[in-house]
């Protein structure tokens, strides 16, 4: 199973470190530069900010990803650990915008060799020596991995805990 | 139309003697095959799991909760609440995993899941295959689903040899207790004449 | 696969202790408590595989104590591609073996069907329990290249010419009666581990897979011009126990075995699948001459009380000249798993007893050793049932009845019985062309050494 970043909505500021931090780990430029020659600015996280809910949403690497069937050029991969957007093949059709049930997709011009716009998201910073940049930003601790382990892990300790409560009445 | 309780199977964790009967028949009763474990055509992948949590144990599984999380998770509304419990739509389903992480219960697991004696299958990009892909067998969300299709009604209950499953449907336990606990209050308060 | 291999064990990673298999273990082998993982004494285990059949626990993939499900299967010589659920009680796994024999172009190879066989592996592909299926048996094992299908029915016809004439002589003689049949090797194991004072009662018969094996070696190598260390011999069985049978030391001759794997049904059933042989799209074809062709009497094997029945086929036409079908002979159940008959066979009564189920025999058998027997004939089968309810039978679902299934294994036998040209032994004409050609008489010199035995301390031990 692939890992994916969840938030947690009880602890989200609102901040928006995470989207800036998404956006300077997918350049080669730092921020002040890249400001400086008006790069686009395109994070693959984007913070919700309605009367109900303050929460940042992405890409939950799906198992059967509809990004990955809708697009026409192949070029959404699942692969290793993500689902997975080879820019290079993306020729812009924004189907899978269409086709990805929390929004996670994004086609926009993103900072790089390629002009028009692109289809990108979430890739958990794959290369990235600390992990995604957003979780290790998050000043509320409101972003969390779900890992391949944790997540055979989390319903076995629930169940654990579930089995002892039907051990308590019955 | 009154609001019915969704019925769920409870399991008796002292009469539990952990044999996995239970998960064996309800693994067998989502897929293709006959009579024994061998004319089964796909790998087993139950619905309700056996817990053992040091010498007690216990089959864990769906509740059918009224507000489900899973459903209220779900981006692609692929779970939702029916007359026979919370279902799995498993041709909406994406694979995004937030229900397994939402459930309270532990009950909801990424499976296999076959069609026609076939698994449900997915290309996954491999750069040291010939294609540079490869097929592998879906993982779709996996619960129970109370053998809605099923004849003789839920597959884990009729299995367990030692009776410790039922499934109960909460409105007729609460009615029938109700009337229990009443018909021992007669007798009782006014009538004897006490001012409490 | 080693061959020091327990032929059942129980795995330690995968029993979750519920002691189910303890209900239906007939000598009381499994040892554990209620919760943790349960063992076999192997000293009193006769290998019958009941706990195989029973056992529902199974490696679930979403268990988290059970990590390393590849491990277990290497543990247990499978190929790192099988696919089979895993269970706690299991027995040794022969695929491997077999399919190297196959694929040995050297060796000429010879398989043989125990009778219950072809009554029960058509559940392996989604028929009923009970679908007779002979003829796409012994196509389906031709698929998977066999050179000759033979049948362990046609030694099951032999092992009546041989046991009857054993019968007749004992009770001339008078010496080591009651006689026991040994054709059941649960039984046989049962004897040498808690009876071994009684062993002089069992009949010196090999059962019929070792008569097979030893006559594949032998008339069946001779026939086809080939040594008996070119030939692979390899047995089908409804029966764990069988697998310990066919290693014993004493079935051999100059240390070549007459059997030389033993497979259950589920294995087949798992090999054909593998191979892509759909055994019941096949057409059906025949078993091939000599050693495949089979009477009605020997199909009865397969099931509890069938190896009296054909016995009487048999003795009634050999004393007095009469040829029957069926003997006509009705047991009658004195108690649970026990039938009784008295018969009358030129002019001696004889009191004949059927066992089925090992649990039953101890009462009987303290009778004997306190020389209180009322019976001078008993067949026992270790397994409620007979072979049609082995260890080695397909290992049904939870919602399935299991003696329904039985009971339906049992009849398709007795209907294939019914409809076979021969239904006695002594009538099949393979049977009396290799007592003409080879074996001159039954009990001969020939007979003495391939098809008889000794049981007891020879056998070795359990692993």
């Amino acid at each position: 199973m692939h890992p994916f970043v969840l938030s947690d909505p009880s602890r989200c500021i609102g901040c928006r470190a995470c989207e800036i931090a998404c956006v300077d780990a997918h350049m080669d430029e730092d921020m002040v530069e890249a400001g400086n020659k008006e790069l686009p600015f395109s994070p693959r996280i984007s913070i919700v900010h309605e009367a109900e809910v303050t929460a940042p949403v992405q890409c939950r690497q799906c198992e059967e990803a509809p990004c990955v069937a809708a697009c026409p050029a192949g070029a959404v991969v699942s692969e290793g650990d993500t689902v997975r957007v080879e820019t290079e093949r993306c020729c812009g059709c924004k189907a899978c915008m269409a086709a990805c049930p929390v929004g996670a997709m994004q086609v926009a011009v993103i900072p790089g060799k390629i002009k028009t716009p692109v289809a990108h998201k979430c890739d958990l910073c794959t290369g990235r020596e600390k992990g995604p940049a957003c979780v290790e930003v998050c000043p509320a601790g409101a972003l969390r991995v779900f890992g391949r382990e944790d997540l055979q892990r989390i319903p076995v300790s629930k169940r654990r805990q579930s089995a002892s409560q039907l051990a308590g009445y019955n | 139309m009154p609001h019915r309780l969704n019925p769920f199977i409870l399991a008796t964790a002292s009469k539990c003697i952990g044999c996995r009967a239970c998960e064996l028949a309800c693994a067998a009763a989502h897929i293709e095959g006959g009579v024994s474990v061998g004319s089964l055509q796909a790998p087993l992948s139950p619905r309700l799991y056996l817990t053992c949590v040091g010498e007690m144990r216990v089959p864990v599984g769906c509740r059918h909760c009224e507000d489900a999380p899973c459903a209220a998770v779900c981006p692609n509304a692929a779970i939702y609440r029916t007359d026979r419990g919370v279902q799995v739509d498993e041709s909406r389903c994406v694979g995004c995993k937030t229900c397994i992480v939402t459930c309270p219960v532990g009950a909801m697991e990424m499976g296999q899941i076959w069609e026609n004696g076939k698994p449900v299958m997915r290309r996954v990009a491999n750069d040291n295959s010939p294609e540079g892909s490869e097929m592998e067998p879906a993982l779709l969300a996996s619960k129970c689903d109370l053998c809605k299709d099923r004849a003789g009604g839920p597959a884990c209950v009729e299995a367990c040899p030692e009776q410790a499953l039922a499934l109960i449907y909460p409105d007729a336990i609460k009615r029938r207790r109700n009337i229990q606990a009443a018909l021992a209050l007669k007798g009782t308060g006014a009538r004897a004449g006490e001012v409490l | 696969m080693s061959v020091s291999s327990p032929i059942v064990s129980i795995d330690p990673l995968l029993c979750t202790g519920c002691r189910r298999c303890a209900e239906v273990c007939p000598v009381d082998a499994i040892v554990g408590t209620l919760h943790q993982p349960q063992s076999i004494d192997t000293e009193r285990c006769v290998m019958c595989g009941q706990c195989v059949l029973r056992c529902s626990a199974f490696a679930s993939p979403f268990d988290e104590t059970i990590s390393d499900i590849p491990a277990i299967r290497k543990e247990r010589g499978l190929p790192e591609d099988d696919s089979s659920t895993l269970f706690a009680a299991h027995f040794r796994v022969d695929k491997g073996s077999v399919s190297s024999m196959l694929e040995d172009t050297d060796k000429i190879s010879m398989v043989q069907c125990a009778p219950a066989v072809r009554s029960s592996i058509a559940e392996e592909f989604g028929l009923a329990p009970g679908t007779l299926t002979p003829g796409q048996l012994a196509a389906a094992l031709r698929r998977l290249g066999f050179d000759l299908v033979y049948d362990t029915i046609f030694a099951a016809d032999v092992t009546i010419m041989e046991e009857a004439s054993e019968l007749l002589e004992r009770l001339e003689s008078g010496e080591n009666l009651p006689m026991f049949t040994s054709c059941c090797p649960g039984w046989v194991r049962y004897m040498e581990t808690a009876w071994d004072d009684q062993l002089s009662h069992l009949s010196s018969c090999k059962s019929p897979q070792q008569m097979a094996g030893a006559l594949f070696k032998s008339y069946g190598a001779e026939i086809a011009g080939k040594q008996p260390e070119q030939i692979a011999s390899v047995a089908v069985m409804p029966c764990t126990a069988k697998k310990f049978e066919a290693g014993r030391p004493e079935m051999q001759a100059d240390s070549v075995p007459d059997v030389d794997a033993v497979l259950t049904v589920t294995e087949l059933a798992d090999m054909l699948k593998r191979k892509g042989i759909q055994l019941t799209s096949l057409q059906e074809e025949e078993f091939d001459a000599p050693l495949g062709l089979y009477s009605g009497a020997g199909t009865i094997f397969g099931a509890s009380g069938g190896v009296m029945e054909a016995a009487l086929r048999t003795a009634i036409a050999v004393t007095t000249g009469k040829e029957v079908d069926e003997s006509g002979v009705t047991f009658t159940k004195t108690e649970e798993g026990i039938s009784r008959a008295t018969i009358n066979v030129a002019g001696k009564t004889v009191r004949a007893v059927i066992v089925s189920g090992l649990a039953h025999a101890a009462k009987l058998l303290e009778d004997v050793r306190a020389g209180k027997a009322d019976f001078d004939f008993m067949e026992v089968m270790c397994c409620t049932g007979g072979c049609v309810a082995g260890g080695g039978q397909p290992k049904l679902l939870p919602h399935v009845d299991l003696q329904d299934a039985i009971q339906r294994r049992r009849e398709s036998l007795h209907v294939h019985d019914k409809a076979l040209p021969v239904r006695a032994s002594h009538r099949n004409p393979s049977v009396t062309a290799l007592y003409e050609n080879y074996l001159e008489k039954p009990l001969g010199h020939r007979s003495h050494t391939l098809l008889h035995t000794t049981y007891g301390e020879a056998a070795g031990g359990h692993e």
